[in-house]
């Protein structure tokens, strides 16, 4: 099958994974809009702008797909592209092996779609269960009411629903109780894959891990493959796979680990370390160790560090430099890479290239 | 069935909001319950209203008698009835012929001069004169009074008759009607139009998740064919408590098929209905919402009473509603007979139905 190569070059995935089915494919996706506009004397200006170009990605049955990026990357175009919403001006969608562009209302019934705001998502004076049985019946319309129920009950409760609940009207529920209503919403005729827009913006920080346990929940006992978009980092931990959006374009696509492996050494093992007062003169002097390959700040006092090898020899070859340097350490400990750091250590690498080539570009 | 879901969800969505049921449904009992203590219409003011306008009135001449060899007496009456300023008379020769000119609207009333007429004023014994009047129109009955009971003062001087050989009565079943009777027609078709009207122009608008069930296999056509049907469905409901209320309440009873009348408001509410879900549509803001049901209820009630354009009432669909709700309700007609009073609402109603369908599916507004 010919196949366009992904812009960058990324790795596709090998092994075992091939054999299993890919339940969400994009090639080669762009996207763009034109508006008009109007300005004296009577002119009409066109303008058209690109969105989102040459985009490619893929998951397969079963995966947690993170889709990250800034704000303005692009990613709920994407998201619309799949659901069938927008329509790109080149490429191919497909959403379970269906071609999204050509057979929409086929694939409708294959995604549920959980989209960024519960203003538009849920109907606030139906309780919990009234809302997903409704948009149950617009799928299952020749199933019966007990039935629909039934599964509502069943998708609500795994998104940790008490039957008290259940029967609250949604206008009373808090924030990720809305949410999760939402989610449920998407879950409830049973789709090969749910696709959840920014479903942790909004949310404090224990109802953000709720909410993606809930759907690490959903994904286990259910099996159901699932792509999440996001601006925030912290979802990466819970996905199998990854894509970093950047300007409407693909960055990074793959296995967070392999990522993570490829750019930094030593499989991303690297030593935390806590000292009394953190300033830029030690993390700078830290860096100019041979060994070390990058330093990262990630508290007040505390920094990781990376390194060729991360083992005893290193450990103690930086309690040396502290004690040399006359800096008392609080904590040393191994650590490993979270998708965090490595975003800011290819962000960092990115700048440092970029100026280069400036650089080079313009001797000065 | 899946239609059916989308009517039931929309039922089930006006029926959370209880504010606006309160609103549409007690405030047109109050007004109708207002106009029931009213009581009778009349007055100085429709003595005013009445003056100088022309009257077509009918008359029978049912008189078989001889009196005064001089004259034929009931002859000279009616010259001198149809002599009154702004009268037209109209000859019938039996009751029932005046009767069904009435019922046409042809004449406002007819009088009928009884047998025995000549004789008794001849003989100077009284003598009476009859007459009816069309109780739709709330002029023709002081106007018709007017008349005969100058043509009567003009008779006797005229024929030297000094006595009260004379007088004049109108039937018993024709009283003057009351402000519920005069008012209803008027009362429930405006209601129910403006009433669908008002909740419809919300529909679209404030259904703030409906771009989310569009993308479920429901189609845009159910959609808003289902929030058609519900809405029309609520206003066959305000439509059957203005029927009954006044009917078992207010002392409202009329000769037609109770039942006729409430099937007939189906079409002014699909109008309304159908007018407001196509304004929803258009609309990006509750607010805007209900500027277009005010900016629709001004062109339907104003430029379509024909008042200022001409005709217009023949486009609009609130004359149709009224006209043909008197001519069930108060004239007895059957519904089957009623088609040329429907299909002009059906049809206006189909042009937006179809318009709201067209401008629903042109919406973008992705989720
Ligand atoms: N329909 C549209 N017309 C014009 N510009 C659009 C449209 N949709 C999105 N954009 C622009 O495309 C960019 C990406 O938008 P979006 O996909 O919503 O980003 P994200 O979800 O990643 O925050 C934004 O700059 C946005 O302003
Ligand atoms: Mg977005």
């Amino acid at each position: 099958m010919a196949r366009a190569a992904p812009p960058g070059g990324f790795d596709l995935p090998t092994g075992d994974r091939q054999v299993r089915r890919k339940i969400i494919d994009l090639r080669d996706v762009t996207v763009t809009v034109s508006s008009t506009k109007f300005s004296l004397p009577f002119k009409l200006k066109r303008t058209i702008t690109t969105i989102v170009q040459g985009v490619s990605f893929h998951s397969y049955e079963g995966e947690i797909l993170g889709l990250i990026g800034e704000s303005g990357a692009g990613k709920s175009t994407i998201l619309r592209c799949i659901t069938g919403q927008m329509k790109p001006s080149r490429g191919t969608v497909s959403v379970a092996g269906i071609d999204v562009v050509h057979h929409k209302n086929e694939a409708i019934k294959r995604f549920g779609y959980v989209p960024q705001l519960e203003l538009i998502s849920v109907y606030d004076h139906f309780t919990a269960l009234e809302n997903v049985y409704y948009f149950g019946k617009m799928y299952l319309s020749g199933v019966g009411d007990e039935q629909i129920k039934q599964r509502g009950k069943e998708v609500l409760s795994i998104l940790g629903f008490k039957e008290a609940l259940m029967g609250k009207k949604a206008k009373y529920l808090s924030g990720g109780e809305k949410k999760r209503v939402s989610i449920a919403i998407g879950m409830v005729h049973d789709p090969e894959i749910l696709l959840l827009d920014e479903p942790t913006t909004g949310l404090d920080i224990s109802l953000r891990i709720q909410v993606l346990n809930y759907l690490k929940n959903l994904n286990k006992k259910l099996g159901i493959s699932v792509v999440i978009v996001s601006h925030d980092l912290e979802i990466a931990q819970y996905c199998t796979r990854i894509v970093l959006l950047e300007k409407g374009r693909v960055i990074e696509f793959g296995d967070p680990e392999v990522l993570i492996n490829k750019l930094l050494p030593c499989e991303g093992r690297a030593i935390k370390l806590e000292v009394a007062e953190l300033n830029e003169e030690i993390i700078d002097s830290i860096r100019s160790l041979p060994e070390v390959k990058f330093v990262i700040k990630t508290g007040r006092n505390d920094v990781k560090i990376f390194a060729e090898d991360i083992d005893k020899v290193m450990i103690s070859k930086v309690i040396e430099h502290c004690d040399n340097i006359n800096i008392p350490i609080a904590s040393i400990t191994l650590d490993r890479a979270d998708f965090t750091s490595y975003y800011r250590i290819r962000s960092k690498l990115e700048k440092e290239k970029n100026q280069t080539v400036d650089g080079s570009a313009q001797p000065s | 069935m899946r239609f059916i879901t989308l009517v039931r969800k929309e039922l089930a969505s006006i029926w959370a909001d209880k504010q606006a049921l309160a609103i549409v449904f007690v405030l047109p009992l109050v007004a109708m319950l207002a106009l029931g203590l009213t009581g009778q219409v009349g007055g100085k003011m429709i003595d005013n209203l009445a003056a100088g306008r022309t009257t077509n009135i009918g008359v029978v001449n049912l008189d078989t008698s001889v009196g005064d060899p001089r004259y034929v007496l009931s002859e000279e009456f009616i010259g001198i009835l149809g002599e009154q300023s702004s009268v037209s008379i109209t000859r019938y020769e039996t009751v029932y012929a005046a009767n069904v000119s009435l019922f046409y609207e042809h004449i406002i009333g007819f009088v009928v001069i009884n047998d025995g007429f000549e004789f008794n004023v001849s003989a100077h014994l009284p003598a009476f004169v009859n007459f009816y009047a069309d109780a739709l129109y709330i002029l023709a009955q002081p106007l018709i009074a007017m008349k005969v009971n100058d043509a009567i003062k003009d008779f006797k001087v005229a024929y030297n008759f000094t006595e009260d050989e004379i007088n004049f009565d109108s039937d018993d079943r024709y009283q003057i009607p009351s402000a519920v009777f005069t008012s209803w027609p008027m009362v429930i078709s405006t209601v129910i139009m403006a009433a669908g009207l008002m909740l419809a122009t919300q529909s679209v608008v404030g259904d703030n998740p409906i771009m989310r069930v569009s993308l479920t296999p429901s189609k845009r056509f159910e959609i808003i064919s289902a929030k058609v049907a519900a809405y029309t469905l609520l206003e066959m409901a305000e439509a059957a408590v203005l029927v009954a209320f006044p009917y078992l309440a207010l002392g409202l009873n009329f000769p037609g098929d109770p039942f006729s009348a409430w099937l007939f408001c189906s079409f002014i509410a699909y109008c309304g209905v159908s007018m407001g879900v196509f304004m929803s549509t258009l609309a990006t803001t509750k607010l805007q919402g209900s500027q277009f049901f005010l900016l629709g209820f001004m062109v339907l009630f104003i430029l379509g009473s024909g008042v200022f354009i001409q005709g217009l009432d023949k486009v609009f669909p609130m004359g149709y509603c009224q006209d043909g709700v008197k001519l069930i309700a108060y004239k007895g007609v059957s519904l089957l007979a009623m088609w040329d009073y429907i299909w002009p609402q059906i049809a206006f109603g189909t042009v937006f139905y179809v318009a709201a369908f067209i401008s629903f599916k042109m919406k973008k507004g992705a989720i």
